[in-house]
């Protein structure tokens, strides 16, 4: 039971005549009575909400930033034709357009309510409940119910670092060979034989080939495939840092309050590590290599074997969608037990983590051994441009020592980088603008001196 | 609303929540408050009631006689009128003429030369509405031989007319017996006066200083103590007067239901039919400042307090409609944000609160070091230990960096600039107290720089921003990777 606008107009109304009346107690009793007469008629005559049936139709899973157009079927079981504002109740970051739908649905017949969701965020997305109210012939009242109708859309990453995938692809076919260039294709792994041409490295002749079939024949090479490539993400209280933002009052316009936040811009450091990940692997699969996902914080939270199957790329959208940074200490013994467990094979495994002085020296370079014994290793650090803005920050006391700070922290992660590369590990810094490429180009580079 | 042509089967499916509605489904739930909240608002609900039927029995008990508006009306037939009263008045040959208002009733038995009629009687419903100058004009016709009845004035009424008579109660039923010496009431004996304000005399000195005069009470509450317990009539005679000042505490006996009770009528002839003339006034309210104070509130009709109450009623139902939500807010389980370089920020602020100027400076100094190290092409780390320590409080840190003699040497061909002064910057005369910086060797006349002088003066704030600009110069002079 709901009253309308118009029943309080009505009250008001009934307040002119009341002080216009000649007799106004009998007015007053007359307009509350009818105003309560009708409402309740009102109510009376509403078409039932518990008659109506709602089922949903539309896509379960979208990337980050595009929109998600969802249809609710209403369909009315009931004897009177319904009226009704309905307001499929989604979560503020599904961005759900229109919140209220105002539909007439006739007795036994149906409609379909399009809405439009724009999420703001990665993430499943599931409907809270639809209310209905079902307002009577004259507009005064109605009834109230709700309905539950589940649903869920799963919202992707994003996947902005796509847009590098055709010069990361360029470079991968330089490597292979497969473009023309100077050198030919680099790598260890026997391709094929062809017959020499002048200019030809001489070192490259087989002769055992040559002499069965008189002619010079040369050996190629090819960059290894169907190595395995395990993405390690790091999920724990340091991924929850956001990074991005180059000052923190830097100009938000309103254009840019429309959408979800823009390409490379600001999210927390997992978002940022998801693109580099989705980056690697899409450019690892057109290598012809397997790649497995790990999300680890003080557990394991998503073990993904390595594979090299076609829908990965999709598969493994899917999976880290629901990836939030958990607010535990990270845990790079049970992380490195972790990834040995899940690869036998010897693999890439690429570490997107945090460089925090405390953490990694207590935790990961005990640990490291392990894995670089049997793994080539390579740690993906995010570095925070506000580090570097702050480090130039001069003008007035606090900016100095807010700089020696900075400095300071600047000076631990390059130490760290070093103690890291010390031990044979590769170590990518590199800010959230050239974060995604900076990863795969090492990938690449591996590749080509054939490491993996 | 447009149709998709298709529409896919209902959503059920592995990514529906477990135990949701098969296919086609939905489920529905009565929407609206919870029970609990019924129950709550029932409470209240019924709380109020009992306080309002409460309140209206109670003020029907202990009110006062309706003052529907023929109450004592000489015209009205009704059991609250006085027409009976009246009739009896003019069979006797009194002459009643029913009023609005005092002041105009004085006015017309007002002969040309000024002088009032003295042979009259004035009885006055409502004395309250009267200002102090008709009062007294009252009080001096009492005075010039008429008799002057006030119907339930109140005590404001008597201060006005400075009577040495205070309400001692209000709304009590005096005796039937009128105990007093006045010839009327021992005549009419036994009357039902009803509910009645009740006369004594003042207990503690009033303001102003009340006019002479002697006071007679009739009917007290208790027979034999009326001093003390106060009485439902009272009658003023001044001295010097003719005319008598009556009081009534109570009119209902007045009335036409009552008059027939008791010695009701004898007392009200007695009263009121000594003169040829009756004044029957129910004073209306005017425009002059009453006794009883009357607001404006007083003078809005029945209408307006009507319309008010409308107007609640229409906001309620305002209050309803905008009160009654189209289902809750969504709850949503919000990711943690903090800003991954708020904890070097906030170092920032600690050594800016601490003044942990040799900290800050050498952490500018090693971080420059490292990065010309970087450019330079030298190996990141000297031997350990080489380059000193840096010391804060009772921390001391060792600094780790490249080879200071190298370094210096290769910046100082770079720039150009004395090795000395490159030394002093990059490596400072140490902090204070903190082992010196190892003399680097002196490879080509490399100067040997000494620590400044033994006391050395601390660094301030100035000068660390003094240093955190020349660390800038010779970052730019060395020029790029």
């Amino acid at each position: 039971m709901a009253i309308t606008g118009r029943a309080a107009a009505l009250g008001f109304l009934g307040a002119v005549a009341v002080a216009l009346a000649p007799v106004p107690g009998l007015v007053l009793l007359l307009v509350n009575f009818l105003i309560i007469v009708a409402v309740l008629v009102d109510v009376a005559l509403a078409g039932s909400v518990r008659a109506l049936e709602f089922s949903r139709s539309g896509p379960r899973a979208a990337r980050l930033g595009q929109p998600v157009p969802l249809v609710l079927t209403v369909s009315n079981d009931g004897r009177r034709a319904v009226r009704a504002r309905i307001r499929d109740g989604w979560p503020p970051s599904a961005g759900a357009r229109p919140r209220v739908h105002s539909v007439t649905i006739p007795a036994g017949e149906r409609r379909f309510l399009e809405e439009t969701l724009a999420p703001s965020r990665r993430g499943d997305r599931e409907p809270f409940r639809i209310t209905v109210r079902s307002l009577g012939p004259l507009g005064l009242a109605g009834r109230q119910g709700r309905h539950q109708c589940p649903w869920r859309v799963r919202v992707l990453p994003p996947f902005h670092s796509r847009r590098h995938l055709p010069a990361a692809l360029a470079r991968l076919r330089e490597i292979e060979g497969e473009v023309a260039i100077r050198g030919g294709g680099a790598g260890s792994e026997f391709d094929s034989l062809r017959d020499y041409v002048i200019g030809d490295d001489v070192r490259m002749i087989d002769w055992r080939s040559t002499a069965r079939r008189g002619s010079v024949v040369l050996k190629t090479f090819r960059p290894e495939r169907d190595r395995r490539v395990v993405c390690v993400l790091d999920t724990a209280r340091t991924s929850a840092g956001r990074v991005g933002a180059v000052s923190p009052d830097a100009p938000h316009g309103p254009g840019s309050s429309a959408g979800p936040p823009a390409a490379v811009g600001d999210g927390p450091r997992l978002d940022h590590a998801l693109d580099a990940a989705l980056l690697l692997t899409a450019v690892a699969l057109r290598a012809g290599d397997r790649v497995g996902l790990i999300a680890h914080d003080s557990e394991a939270r998503l073990v993904m074997p390595d594979s090299t199957e076609a829908n990965l790329l999709a598969r493994m959208s899917e999976a880290m969608a629901t990836l939030e940074p958990a607010l535990v200490e990270a845990d790079h013994e049970g992380l490195v037990s972790t990834v040995l467990r899940a690869t036998r094979r010897r693999s890439l495994v690429v570490i997107f983590t945090e460089l925090v002085p405390a953490v990694i020296e207590e935790s990961l370079l005990p640990a490291l051994p392990a894995l670089t014994a049997r793994h080539t290793v390579m740690v993906a650090a995010l570095r925070d441009p506000r580090l570097a803005e702050l480090a130039a920050g001069r003008g007035d006391v606090h900016a100095v020592y807010a700089a020696a700070s900075a400095e300071q922290t600047l000076l631990r992660r390059r130490q760290l980088t070093e103690e890291l590369r010390g031990r044979g590990v590769e170590v990518v810094d590199a800010p959230p603008d050239r974060y995604a490429p900076a990863v795969t180009d090492a990938y690449l580079t591996l590749k080509a001196l054939g490491r993996l | 609303m447009t149709a998709p042509t298709s529409v896919a089967p209902s959503p059920a499916g592995p990514a529906g929540p477990a135990g949701g509605p098969g296919p086609g489904g939905s489920t529905f739930q009565r929407s609206g408050p919870r029970p609990a909240t019924t129950r709550r608002a029932l409470r209240v609900l019924a709380v109020f009631a009992v306080l309002i039927v409460g309140y209206a029995v109670l003020a029907a008990a202990v009110g006062g006689p309706s003052t529907s508006e023929d109450y004592l009306d000489v015209r009205s037939p009704k059991p609250g009128g006085t027409m009976a009263l009246a009739e009896i008045l003019r069979d006797r040959g009194v002459e009643v003429v029913a009023g609005g208002d005092v002041a105009s009733a004085l006015d017309a038995s007002r002969a040309p030369d000024g002088a009032s009629d003295p042979d009259r009687t004035v009885v006055v419903v409502e004395p309250g509405l009267l200002d102090r100058f008709v009062l007294r004009d009252l009080r001096d016709l009492a005075q010039g031989g008429a008799d002057v009845v006030l119907v339930e004035p109140s005590r404001t009424v008597l201060s006005a007319l400075r009577l040495p008579i205070d309400v001692l109660d209000s709304a009590s039923t005096a005796s039937n017996e009128p105990d007093c010496a006045l010839p009327e009431a021992r005549t009419a004996g036994s009357v039902t006066i009803g509910s009645s304000y009740l006369y004594g005399p003042p207990e503690d000195d009033p303001v102003t200083p009340p006019i002479d005069a002697e006071v007679t009470y009739c009917y007290p509450l208790e027979p034999g103590s009326q001093d003390t317990q106060g009485a439902a009539v009272a009658v003023v005679t001044q001295p010097g007067g003719s005319g008598r000042l009556v009081l009534l505490g109570g009119g209902e006996f007045l009335t036409n239901d009552q008059l027939d009770e008791d010695g009701d009528a004898a007392l009200a002839f007695g009263l009121m039919a000594k003169h040829p003339r009756l004044d029957w006034v129910i004073q209306q309210p005017t425009s002059s400042e009453p006794v009883e104070g009357m607001g404006a509130v007083d003078l809005l009709g029945d209408g307006f307090w009507l319309t008010v109450t409308q107007l609640l009623l229409a906001l309620l139902l305002l209050a309803l409609w905008r009160g009654r939500r189209l289902g809750p807010p969504v709850p949503e389980p919000l990711p943690v944000v903090v800003r991954a370089a708020e904890t070097t920020e906030g170092r920032g602020r600690l050594y800016a609160t601490a003044r942990a100027r040799d900290l800050a400076a050498e952490s500018l100094r090693a971080g420059l070091r490292a990065r010309l190290a970087d450019r330079l092409g030298l190996p990141p780390h000297g031997q350990r230990g080489a380059a000193g320590t840096v010391r804060a409080g009772a921390v001391a840190a060792e600094i780790t960096g490249p080879d200071p003699a190298s370094l210096i040497a290769s910046v100082a061909e770079r720039t150009g600039r004395p090795a000395m002064e490159i030394w002093a910057l990059l490596y400072g005369s140490g902090g204070q107290g903190a082992p010196m910086v190892a003399p680097p060797p002196s490879p080509g006349g490399w100067p040997h720089p000494g620590p400044p002088g033994p006391g050395q003066p601390e660094l301030d704030d100035a000068a660390l921003l003094w240093l955190a600009e020349a660390l800038d110069d010779l970052d730019r002079q060395v020029g790029g990777r």
